[in-house]
């Protein structure tokens, strides 16, 4: 059997799954968000969505907004756990059950796992009923449940195991040599973390960032189970038209405008790190110092 | 080298796996609590909701249903998967950095997003919204997961095994079935197993694009609309518990893997 008609059939496959089942259904939103009230083509949904009087751009930005701190919490919890484990623990099999731990209850699926927060933030919850317990508060906090802190527990609690998977193993991956060197030549370390380590794991937070970022501004569930009138997310939006306005040429509008907005914002984060490394010599040199290191190593 | 303890990461992990399973000890205890409400004080112990949720006939159908679509798209996507994990690695075809690319494109784009699209095309196509459409979006969704799983192994994989293989007399089938697949078993079988749990609790894909289909997401969604009743509490603590020991069957291989790349 030849090599090459080996390598097509075993990515024949799914190439055309993902052409027929991916590519076409997202040419098709698109084509069908340039059909409005004046046909096809149009830009009628993107001037209703865009145009002035629209409340969709603060709904965009405030989506946006909530994944980006939803990254940010992920990278802290999920930086210094992902070191601890991967550099400070000795026992794989600590490691491991520190991981499975965390994946089983990732894997116990988003519903679930959402629902489950309204037994510990609201008004006779988990939460409440300690801090009265210690009588810390008399009367219980409404606030917690049903609000934006509610939605950014709930999405931050659903999306880090992306990150802390992604982190540990670009952690895992770096030479304790490296780590060793530096300490030897005098760094501590705190020096050794974020001149070392951190500089060589940077790709793997970059991919837990995407991985956290995409499926938080697309997810319906935390807003309306934990959310209650805490402003709309555009994800919720586009389910609306979907199902209660009917109005698919719309709805492909709303999702082709969260891509592109979701696009945009992360390349922004791109350009702005991308500028802060270069501004701080500090890390600067801390990069350039890791890639070469890195390089020699392979 | 010579490890010390550094007390910041290592509260920073501690609270990290009070936060993973604050809900699930939460939504299990009040599984076992007389009141209606998922709400404090805990008044006694029952296992009513456990008898009530089995007795419940549309659990048993949404089971059915949710089953039926995992293990289906557990199988398509362990397949294809699998074989797009060769053409990542060993393919030597034009513009294959693209096409590999193009492959895991369904990791950067929002569920929702493909959801949708796979509605308006379903419906453009002529294709009934159902069962079929709803294993369809699920395998297009899990499939990246099942070839990140294959890639691992495969990467470690020594070539020399296949020479090998073919000096003893056996042709590329027998070489694949008897060499290669064993080797890359314990990663086919955790993304087998990722496929069936990420397809068992999907909603956003089964909720666009499949019109009757009544699996368990769906029916644990339309219930805590309703005021969520602690059947559905047990339901969580159930699925937990499966989850857990299918994890359990996968830990040796975990600890393995992490001791051979240190």
């Amino acid at each position: 059997m030849n090599e090459t008609w080996r390598s097509w059939l075993s990515g024949t496959p799914w190439l055309l799954m993902i052409g027929c089942f991916f590519i076409l259904p997202l040419a098709g939103l698109l084509l069908m968000s340039f059909s409005g009230e004046g046909g096809f083509p149009s830009l009628d949904n993107y001037r209703v969505v865009l145009g002035e009087g629209s409340d969709r751009p603060a709904v965009l930005l405030r989506t946006i907004g909530t994944a980006l701190s939803v990254v940010l919490l992920s990278i802290a919890i999920a930086v210094p756990a992902a070191y601890y484990l991967a550099k400070c623990v000795l026992s794989a099999r600590v490691q491991a059950a520190v991981l499975a731990l965390v994946a089983v209850t990732f894997l116990v699926g988003p519903l679930v796992r959402t629902v489950a927060w309204r037994g510990i933030l609201g008004r006779s919850g988990l939460v409440n009923t300690v801090l009265q317990g210690l009588g810390v508060i008399d009367e219980p906090i409404m606030a917690l449940l049903y609000g934006r802190p509610a939605v950014i527990v709930a999405m931050t609690y659903n999306a880090f195991p992306f990150m802390l998977f992604t982190v540990f193993l670009a952690m895992k991956m770096i030479d304790d040599r490296y780590l060793a060197a530096g300490r030897d030549l005098g760094a501590g370390p705190a020096t050794v973390f974020w001149r070392i380590v951190l500089p060589l794991a940077a790709p793997g937070i970059w991919t837990g960032a995407i991985l956290v970022f995409v499926p938080t501004i697309s997810t319906v569930l935390e807003p309306e189970i934990l959310g209650g009138t805490s402003g709309r997310l555009a994800a919720t939006e586009i389910r609306d038209q979907f199902f209660h306005a009917l109005n698919w040429p719309m709805g492909s509008t709303l999702t082709i405008v969260l891509i592109v907005a979701g696009g945009v914002a992360i390349l922004a984060l791109a350009l702005v790190t991308a500028a802060l490394a270069r501004l701080s010599g500090r890390i600067g040199i801390a990069m350039r110092a890791g890639s070469t290191g890195a390089g020699s190593a392979r | 080298m010579r490890r010390e303890f550094h007390w910041f990461p290592a509260a920073v992990t501690g609270a990290m796996l009070v936060y993973s399973l604050l809900p699930i000890v939460t939504f299990t205890l009040f599984s076992f609590n007389p009141s209606p409400f998922y709400a404090f004080p805990l008044t006694g112990f029952t296992t009513d909701w456990y008898v009530k949720l089995l007795a419940d006939g549309r659990i048993g159908d949404s089971l059915v249903a949710s089953v039926t679509i995992a293990a289906s798209v557990m199988v398509a996507a362990t397949v294809i998967g699998t074989m797009f994990a060769f053409f990542v690695v060993r393919a030597a075809v034009p513009f294959k950095r693209v096409l590999a690319g193009l492959g895991f494109l369904p990791l950067v784009v929002p569920v929702l997003v493909l959801a949708a699209g796979l509605q308006v095309t379903f419906v453009e196509i002529g294709l009934p919204l159902g069962f079929g459409t709803v294993i369809l979006g699920h395998v297009i969704y899990a499939t990246p997961f099942v070839t990140l799983m294959v890639m691992a192994p495969l990467y470690r994989y020594n070539p020399a095994l296949d020479a090998a293989a073919r000096d003893l007399g056996a042709g590329p089938f027998t070489t694949l079935r008897l060499v290669t697949l064993p080797i890359l078993w314990p990663g086919i079988r955790s993304g087998a197993l990722l496929a069936f749990l990420l397809s068992f609790n999907e909603w956003a894909i089964a909720f666009f694009t499949g019109r009757g289909v009544n699996s368990l997401p769906m029916l644990v969604y339309s219930l805590q609309r309703n005021g969520l009743p602690p059947t559905v509490l047990a339901y969580a603590a159930l699925s937990t518990a499966v989850v857990a020991i299918a994890a359990l069957a996968v830990l040796p291989l975990v600890t393995r893997l992490l001791r051979g790349s240190k």
